[in-house]
């Protein structure tokens, strides 16, 4: 554990010394959040609620959202194993005593959290006002188990993307439409409970809304103890069952990598 | 300019549009992955809006099929610009990060316009122009228009002029500051405003996203000029953006080659 202590280390220091790209991060960050503020405030005009949403709430559910998908770092994973099996990279990883995905995971993460920080505190502020109901340690603890098997869903589900490259080198294509899929059935456009009846059925047999809605329910008291309990149960088999696929597609997908002169 | 010097610049031209498209026959797969990607962030865009329009009847005043006509717009702002300079901006970029930028500078034709043809992209871009087109005659089949065809083209280009000088400035940043990436990815995600018209702006951010990043006019003013007609002050907002920028771009441009440094190439 410790060495990938060391590459959390070592990459965050090497962020830290770009000031500048880290403040630009999190301007990036801010702005696609900005567009959705600006949008359903216009929206609000129009209706005092929406489903169970209210301006509050749904700004509130587009923070954490946001922040969520942030930590989740989605598609990283993907893009970083393309890029290993592409350039041949990845017999660097092979040879050395480091499991490449987990790797991967934590190298992303560490890219990430520099730009996570302010938002964060900013959230964690703005929940005294909006939201002081969250700040109970029980909510605060499955929350936080949530986010943490929420970011490992996400993070197998990107590799089992990115083990395409194994077979076919450019997955840019498949990899945006599976975003934008991503998007839909994870609930980070939209609140899941207000696609419709038909779309929240196949989300509940799909492992996306563990990603984010359901993280962010537990954030905004939409579901009780029980249900959270339930969740990260959920969670957890999805995990399970990722991880058992991210295994299988491996084994066959290593038989067809090829690297010349690395 | 003279007949040899306009010469020169066709052929020129028409070289670099033959090369991309052998360039676009080599690589389908780049091709498709375009292909998927645009339609992707369409089909999403649309649904976002369907979704949206199931819990309210109007957006600042405007109703779903007038939406849809502002999102099909802001589609063909940046396949305009992107069918004749493709990633230019991005390349250009590149160009100065590795110190490569000499190979254009030493052409005996304007450095800028080399750079901006250099990436032709208009066979890529059909068949997102093509669906960006259903969008658009779905909406106005189911609107009535009270504007000008004529003055809507005009404007269009104009706006797509804009949007290009932008992300053209923020390149030329680069001769100063060489990680711009990430400045043009929080354009990118401001860009997703203008989706929506200018109504849903609040009156203390309105003059931001009007003067400083004209966000707010780029696709909203073409698609008033369609739907209602001529504004006197929308087109003075449009041709105030395009002036100021083309003139930012003109001057960045010029001090950051005193600024270039090559990698010895």
């Amino acid at each position: 554990m410790n060495k990938y202590i060391a590459v959390y280390k070592a990459n965050f220091m090497d962020n830290l010394a770009y000031p500048a790209r880290i403040l630009s991060g999190t301007l990036g960050n801010s702005a696609a959040l900005l567009v959705y503020i600006l949008l359903w405030i216009a929206v609000f005009k129009e209706k005092e609620s929406i489903g169970d949403y209210t301006l509050k709430s749904m700004i509130l559910y587009y923070m954490v959202t946001y922040l969520v998908r942030n930590l989740t770092v989605s598609g990283s994973s993907a893009r970083l194993l393309q890029k290993s099996v592409r350039e041949g990279t990845l017999s660097i990883f092979l040879q050395k005593p480091i499991i490449f995905n987990l790797y991967f995971l934590v190298k992303s993460l560490s890219d990430k959290f520099a730009s996570f920080v302010l938002p964060a505190i900013i959230l964690l502020l703005v929940t005294i006002k909006w939201n002081p109901e969250f700040y109970k340690l029980s909510t605060v603890l499955i929350f936080t188990i949530s986010l943490i098997l929420g970011v490992l869903i996400n993070h197998l589900i990107y590799t089992l993307l990115g083990m395409i490259s194994f077979w076919t080198i450019n997955i840019n294509g498949a990899r945006s439409i599976f975003g934008r899929v991503t998007d839909i059935l994870s609930g980070s456009v939209f609140p899941l409970d207000l696609l419709g009846k038909t779309l929240i059925n196949i989300s509940k047999y799909l492992p996306f809304k563990f990603m984010h809605f359901s993280i962010v329910s537990i954030y905004l008291g939409k579901v009780s103890f029980d249900q959270a309990l339930e969740n990260i149960l959920i969670q957890v088999t999805w995990i399970t069952i990722l991880a058992i696929l991210y295994k299988f597609i491996y084994q066959k997908g290593i038989k067809q990598y090829e690297s010349v002169g690395i | 300019m003279n007949l040899s010097g306009f010469k020169k610049y066709e052929t020129y031209y028409i070289n670099t549009i033959k090369m991309n498209i052998m360039s676009l026959i080599e690589y389908r797969t780049d091709f498709t992955t375009v292909i998927l990607g645009t339609y992707g962030y369409m089909l999403l865009a649309l649904f976002f809006l369907n979704i949206l329009f199931k819990n309210i009847n109007s957006l600042g005043g405007w109703t779903y099929y007038q939406i849809m006509i502002l999102f099909s717009i802001t589609q063909f702002l940046y396949y305009i610009f992107w069918s004749f300079t493709g990633g230019a901006a991005g390349f250009l970029t590149n160009l100065i990060n590795r110190g490569e930028l000499d190979k254009f500078l030493i052409k005996p034709i304007n450095t800028v316009f080399s750079i901006c043809t250099n990436q032709f992209a208009l066979f890529t871009t059909l068949p997102s122009f093509l669906f960006a087109f259903v969008i658009f005659y779905t909406g106005v089949k189911n609107v009535s228009i009270e504007g000008s065809y004529i003055l809507f083209i005009i404007s269009l280009i104009i706006s797509s002029v804009i949007l290009y000088l932008n992300y053209f400035t923020i390149s030329i940043i680069t001769f100063w500051w060489e990680d711009t990436g990430q400045m043009h990815s929080v354009f990118n995600n401001l860009l997703d405003l203008q989706n929506y018209p200018l109504e849903i702006y609040p009156k203390l951010i309105k003059p931001l996203f009007v003067t400083l990043i004209p966000i707010a006019i780029i696709a909203y003013a073409p698609f008033y000029f369609l739907l209602r007609g001529f504004s006197l002050e929308l087109f003075a907002y449009q041709i105030t953006a395009l002036t100021t920028f083309l003139i930012i771009a003109i001057l960045l441009w010029k001090n950051g080659l005193k600024n270039y440094s090559s990698a010895s190439s």
